[in-house]
Order: C-alpha cells, then sequence, then structure tokens
C-alpha cells in the first residue's frame, strides 16, 4: 500500500490508498460501532488553550446549530437502534459529548437517555465527560436518575488547571470544578462518578498533579497526551519522564489508591493481553461521532490534524452507521498492524504501542501511516513498565505452582476498590470480529495483517 | 509470545504462587493480575475505548 497521493490532499493515507475493495476480497470484515459520541451541544462555557474543538485545525463549529435539534436527536437514536439490532448487538455506549454536553440541560439529557434507553434493543450505558463547572446537585439529581456516569476534565491542582482549563474571560475554572467534582466524589452521588481525565502539561509537577486528582476520590483517572502531530508538535518535552514519575507513584503504592487507564492498559498489554483504549494496542477502533447538525463523523480529535478531517460526507438523515464502516478512516482504525508504518511493523513494541493515537500520526501530505509524533516517549515508557512488571512477576514465579484456573472468572476473586474496571470493559461478541483465524489475533492481542 | 521479543521476558502468569499472588495484597500488580485473569476467562473480545471520555 504505497501511497501515490494526490499532491496538496492533506491524507493520501488512508483517504485515497487504502484499498477497501481488495480487502474485502482478502476477507476483511468491518466491526459494528459499539461506542456512539453523540455532540448534544457544539458550544463550551470554557475557552481551554488546548481544545481540538475550538483552538486547532477545524473551526466547523462556528457553523453549527448550539444544541442537537430533536429531529436530528430522534434521527440519532432510530439509526443507532438500527445498527443494534442488524448486528444483534448485546449492548452499545453511549457517550454525551460537547462543547459542554451538559449546556444541553441536565433534564434534555435524562429524557435523550430515556429515549435510547426505549428504543435501543440492546443494554444502553450511558456516559458523559463534562469539564465538570456546571455540576449541581440538582443536575446531578437529575444524571443519577437517568443512570448517566460522569467523567470530569481536569488537569490537577489550581495552577496546573488554570494554565490551560480557563473561561472565555481568563477565570480559572478549578474553583467551579472543583465544587461539582466534591458533590460527585460525596457519597450520594459516587455511583455516578466514572472518574477524572488530564490532559498533561508537562510543565507541571507530575506527583503534584496525580496528587491533586486523587483528591477528589476518583474511581479512575486517564493522562491524556497532548493532541499533537508531525506538522503540529507536542509543547514541550519530556512526556515519558512525566508519565514514568507518576507511574512509579501510582504502582509503588502499598495500595491501589485509583485505576489510571493508561497504565493499566500498558500493563495488560505488557502482561499479553489487548489493551482496551485507544492510542494503545491493535485493537479495532469501534466509536463512531454524530455531531450537533447530525453530520456522522470519524473520531473527534481528527480535527487537531487538518479541516475537516473527521467529515465522512454522512448524515444520520439519509445514511447508516454501517455506511460509516466502509469509510477508510474507519478500515484504518479497525485493521490494527496493517494500518501502521513500515517504521512501527518493525518495532518490537508495535503490538504494545499500536502506533499511538491515530491523531498523533498524522503528517500533511502522507496522512496517517506514520509513527506517533510522541513515538520516543512511547517506546520509553512502555519499556520502564515493562521492565518494572516483569522483575515483579519474575519474582512472584520463582516457586513455579501452576494455577488451575479452569476458564473460570474471576478466578482470584474479586478485590475491593476496583473501581471502574467492572464497567470499564467495551466488549463484542466473538462473531464480530470476523472469522475465526482474524478472532484468534484479535484475542491474543494482534491486528489483522495484510495479505 | 510476542513478550519473548523484548528485552524482559514477562513469565507465564499462570506459573504464578496463589501464596505469592496473595501476598500482593491490595496492590497495583494484585489489580493487574486480576484483570488479566478476568480478561482471559471472558467470552467475548475487547475493544477500544474512545480516550476522551473516561
Amino acid at each position: 500500500m504505497t501511497s501515490v497521493g494526490l499532491e496538496g490532499h492533506p491524507a493520501p493515507w488512508p483517504l485515497l490508498d487504502l484499498d477497501i475493495a481488495a480487502m474485502r476480497v482478502a476477507g476483511y470484515q468491518p466491526v459494528p460501532f459499539r461506542q456512539f459520541i453523540l455532540k448534544v451541544h457544539s458550544r463550551c462555557n470554557l475557552s481551554c488553550s488546548y481544545c481540538y474543538v475550538y483552538e486547532m485545525a477545524d473551526q466547523a463549529w462556528r457553523g453549527l446549530p448550539k444544541r442537537m435539534s430533536p429531529t436530528v436527536t430522534r434521527t440519532a437514536v432510530q439509526r443507532i437502534a438500527e445498527h443494534a439490532r442488524r448486528h444483534n448487538l448485546p449492548s452499545v455506549d453511549i457517550i454525551l459529548h460537547g462543547g459542554e454536553p451538559l449546556l444541553a440541560g441536565a433534564e434534555w439529557l435524562a429524557e435523550l437517555a430515556a429515549m435510547l434507553r426505549d428504543q435501543v434493543p440492546a443494554h444502553v450505558n450511558m456516559s458523559m465527560q463534562t469539564n465538570g463547572t456546571l455540576l449541581r446537585r440538582p443536575v446531578l439529581e437529575i444524571l443519577k436518575s437517568a443512570a448517566v456516569s460522569i467523567g470530569v476534565s481536569l488537569d490537577g491542582d489550581a495552577d496546573a488547571t488554570g494554565r490551560h482549563r480557563r473561561y472565555a474571560d481568563g477565570r480559572n475554572s478549578f474553583g467551579d470544578i472543583a465544587d461539582g467534582l466534591n458533590l460527585l466524589a460525596s457519597p450520594e452521588f459516587h455511583d455516578c462518578y466514572a472518574g477524572i481525565l488530564a490532559t498533561i502539561d508537562v510543565s507541571n509537577d507530575p506527583i503534584a498533579v496525580y496528587e491533586a486528582l486523587l483528591a477528589f476520590r476518583p474511581p479512575a483517572i486517564d493522562l491524556l497526551l497532548p493532541h499533537a502531530n508531525w506538522d503540529e508538535p507536542p509543547p514541550g518535552t519530556g512526556y515519558a519522564d512525566w508519565l514514568i514519575s507518576v507511574f512509579e507513584r501510582w504502582y509503588g503504592a502499598p495500595r491501589q489508591e485509583t485505576r489510571i487507564r493508561l497504565f493499566s492498559e500498558l500493563i495488560q498489554l505488557v502482561l499479553g493481553q489487548p489493551g482496551a483504549v485507544e492510542g494503545l494496542g491493535l485493537l479495532p477502533s469501534t466509536l463512531v461521532v454524530v455531531d450537533t447538525d447530525g453530520a456522522i463523523k470519524e473520531l473527534d480529535s481528527l480535527s487537531s490534524s487538518y479541516e475537516g478531517a473527521a467529515d465522512t460526507g454522512l448524515h444520520v438523515s439519509s445514511s447508516s452507521f454501517d455506511d460509516a464502516l466502509g469509510h477508510p478512516t474507519t478500515v484504518a482504525r479497525q485493521i490494527g498492524a496493517a494500518a501502521l508504518s513500515a517504521q512501527c511493523q518493525a518495532c518490537p513494541v508495535m503490538k504494545v504501542c499500536g502506533g499511538g493515537l491515530y491523531p498523533h500520526r498524522y503528517r500533511h501530505g502522507a496522512g496517517f501511516r506514520n509513527p506517533s509524533v510522541y513515538c520516543a516517549d512511547l517506546l520509553r515508557l512502555i519499556d520502564h513498565v515493562r521492565n518494572r512488571v516483569a522483575r515483579d512477576v519474575q519474582r512472584l514465579t520463582a516457586l513455579g505452582v501452576r494455577l488451575d484456573l479452569g476458564g473460570q472468572a474471576n478466578a482470584l476473586g474479586h478485590r475491593p476498590g476496583r473501581g471502574m474496571l467492572g464497567r470499564q470493559r467495551p466488549l463484542i461478541p466473538a462473531e464480530h470480529v470476523g472469522d475465526l483465524s482474524l478472532r484468534a489475533v484479535f484475542v491474543s492481542g494482534g491486528g489483522l495483517v495484510e495479505g | 509470545m510476542w513478550n519473548q521479543e523484548l528485552g524482559s521476558v514477562i513469565p507465564d502468569l499462570r506459573e504464578m504462587s496463589a501464596d505469592r499472588i496473595a501476598e500482593l495484597g491490595d496492590t497495583v500488580l494484585a489489580h493487574s493480575i486480576d484483570l488479566y485473569f478476568q480478561r482471559i476467562a471472558e467470552d467475548s473480545v475487547l475493544v477500544s475505548a474512545f480516550n476522551s471520555n473516561i
């Protein structure tokens, strides 16, 4: 699949060069979508400096309606129901996103949740990612009654958060977010509390950031690399060192204080299991976005690469989600190692890293078949985690007594304080991964191979 | 096993002693091993979660 891109095309791979017809002949079958991101509101009450929606290449939000219209909402729900029915999905994940989803109104969101649960013939897991500034008791009571789990974005303490997460008038949002998080962490609402997402700023002290997040008693944390690519390099350097510092503080604690998704999934990959978060490993992506105007889009954060990068040209009024399964970007994000550059395919940690987050591979004029712009940092982090875990496991296996698990789930028993581990495992029935040979590859943590 | 391609070889966790696992208490490694065996026992295939949501 050598690039033969047209001059000036921002992403010839995969948009021009990926021969999907040939792949289908060779046995490729798309994996149905399981995660539907509904951008219910296109505006935000914050003006975060690193936001891929408002501050990066794609400014299409300016032309969007503020809130999803009743017609688009109804049609999107029908399309999700149609997809679930057609593929006999046991469950779907609905992720309320924005903009700031709470600007749509908590009652409106609860009505949407009820509509989805009424019409979609599958179990509906509802979650929301919010900036946290609007989380007040009446809002939380409505969301709790609608069984919506809530993730909050926060970058650390007041200083760390204030570097980027500010209101348009420059005020730091930390105080308002902290008020919301303290309510969410209280026993009354803790069942709705999914965790905290933090975007890394290497100028913040890593341990201080981790401990500031921990103070809000999150069941889970994730640490996101700032969106960057080969044309727009990351702000600053030292991401591996920063992450390793947090890893050591977290891993070395006498008890697990929270789950850090990036590290938790990295350990699974190092142990030989597939990692269950995009940006690591080679599992197929099954997420699709419905924008506020009803446009069906690819991974939202692609907007950080170039204008229109997330567009599919499809709309819920005229296209099913199956139509989006055939889009080159969807296919590229489902074919594992076959989507990676030659450099990645030759790399000893390829199956752990998986090439990194898809938008981070972008280079103008070539597209997305490149190593991550964070390649060196990922390599160092993976090497560190692998060595740390290997040392401990080798010590534990010294006695060499084999456990007979007998295929039983939870053979070692559930441990207290596992937080979101049980809930945050998006699963698909094995038959949706295609034929048995491909299933075996996915189950073992690999990806589809060319040929 | 792919991990043998790496500098550090991760032993087969099924070779671990139950007593040694118990010694881990409530640590991150204990949770990780727990999750490892849960996923082995799952009758489904994992997919990758959206990372801009937790």
